[in-house]
């Protein structure tokens, strides 16, 4: 049984090791809706994380998304402890929220 | 005299980078155009200017201006029954290009703490009474904190000034400073003069 689990966790490690390669050569490539599918996969792991939120709320502005783009800065400012990273949400939030 | 109250001005902008600077003296009501100066790249930047000049174009029609392409200088229309002009100079104070950032990517096992209690009652035949025990046994599972993977991406960063000054005086009316960041370079210019030119046309219309 200690053996399964122990295996189920190797398993999850590697996948979410997976996801984040990918979703970087995703991003380098510009292939953002597929960055985006990875970092979301990578984020049930620890969903938690403000700068993997900045990454999410860069990807939905670039493709247009315009609602999700705010849900994801709120959240950035919401688990964010970094002064500057969250001065750079609120900047993205207000400029999303002018018309 | 004017030179230092144009630096107290660029002092406060810089500081504020949300709200703009705004000459509470100066009727913007009265402005009939505004010319817009050429915006000069970005230090060995070429062709930032005239990105950041499209950018500033396409913000202008978007909120409603009148665009005007006049002997190749740029103007905007405000209101034709005014003569009054302002000047309109915008200055990238920053431009970053595919800046690589790395960001740490660290699961948290935060642990848990696991407590037993056993309860047992006996009957004491000699006192005729039921006696209940208890016993509690607690586990504390430290967590642990896995790091080593990382996502990597590029994004880009702009900042400007925008500045209006009344062409007849020289005085300085307005000002505004901003900055973006974003994945795509047009975008982040595009987003960064939305908000100025959101900010101008506030105290335009």
């Amino acid at each position: 049984m200690k053996k399964r689990y122990l295996l189920l966790f190797i398993c999850s490690l590697f996948a979410q090791e997976n996801n984040l390669i990918k979703a970087s050569s995703a991003l380098r490539a510009g292939m953002f809706q597929e960055a985006l599918m990875h970092i979301s996969n990578s984020m049930m792991k620890n969903p938690k994380n403000s700068e993997v939120y900045k990454i999410k709320g860069l990807l939905h502005e670039a493709l247009d998304e315009k609602e999700n783009a705010i849900i994801s800065w709120k959240n950035c400012i919401k688990y964010s402890k970094d002064e500057r990273l969250n001065k750079e949400a609120k900047i993205h939030l207000k400029n999303l929220l002018i018309d | 005299m004017l030179k230092y109250s144009l630096f107290i001005l660029l002092g406060i902008t810089l500081s504020c980078s949300t709200k703009p600077v705004v000459n509470q003296n100066y009727n913007f009501k009265e402005i009939g155009s505004i010319d817009i100066l050429p915006i000069k790249d970005y230090k060995s930047t070429i062709g930032s200017g005239e990105m950041v000049q499209s950018s500033l174009d396409y913000n202008f029609l978007k909120y409603g201006f009148e665009v005007i392409n006049y002997k190749s200088q740029k103007k905007i229309s405000v209101n034709t029954l005014s003569e009054e002009t302002l000047i309109l100079s915008c200055i990238i104070t920053e431009l970053t290009e595919s800046e690589s950032i790395i960001v740490p990517y660290r699961t948290e096992d935060r642990g848990y703490t696991k407590t037993t209690i056993n309860q047992s009652s006996e009957s004491n035949k000699e006192t005729k009474e039921n006696e209940l025990s208890a016993t509690s046994t607690t586990t504390t599972h430290a967590g642990t904190v896995n790091q080593g993977s990382e996502i990597v991406y590029s994004q880009n960063r702009i900042s400007l000034i925008l500045t209006l000054t009344d062409k007849k005086s020289g005085r300085m009316v307005w000002s505004k400073s901003c900055w973006y960041s974003g994945l795509e370079l047009q975008r982040t210019i595009n987003m960064c003069l939305k908000d100025g030119i959101y900010e101008l046309r506030k105290v335009l219309k």
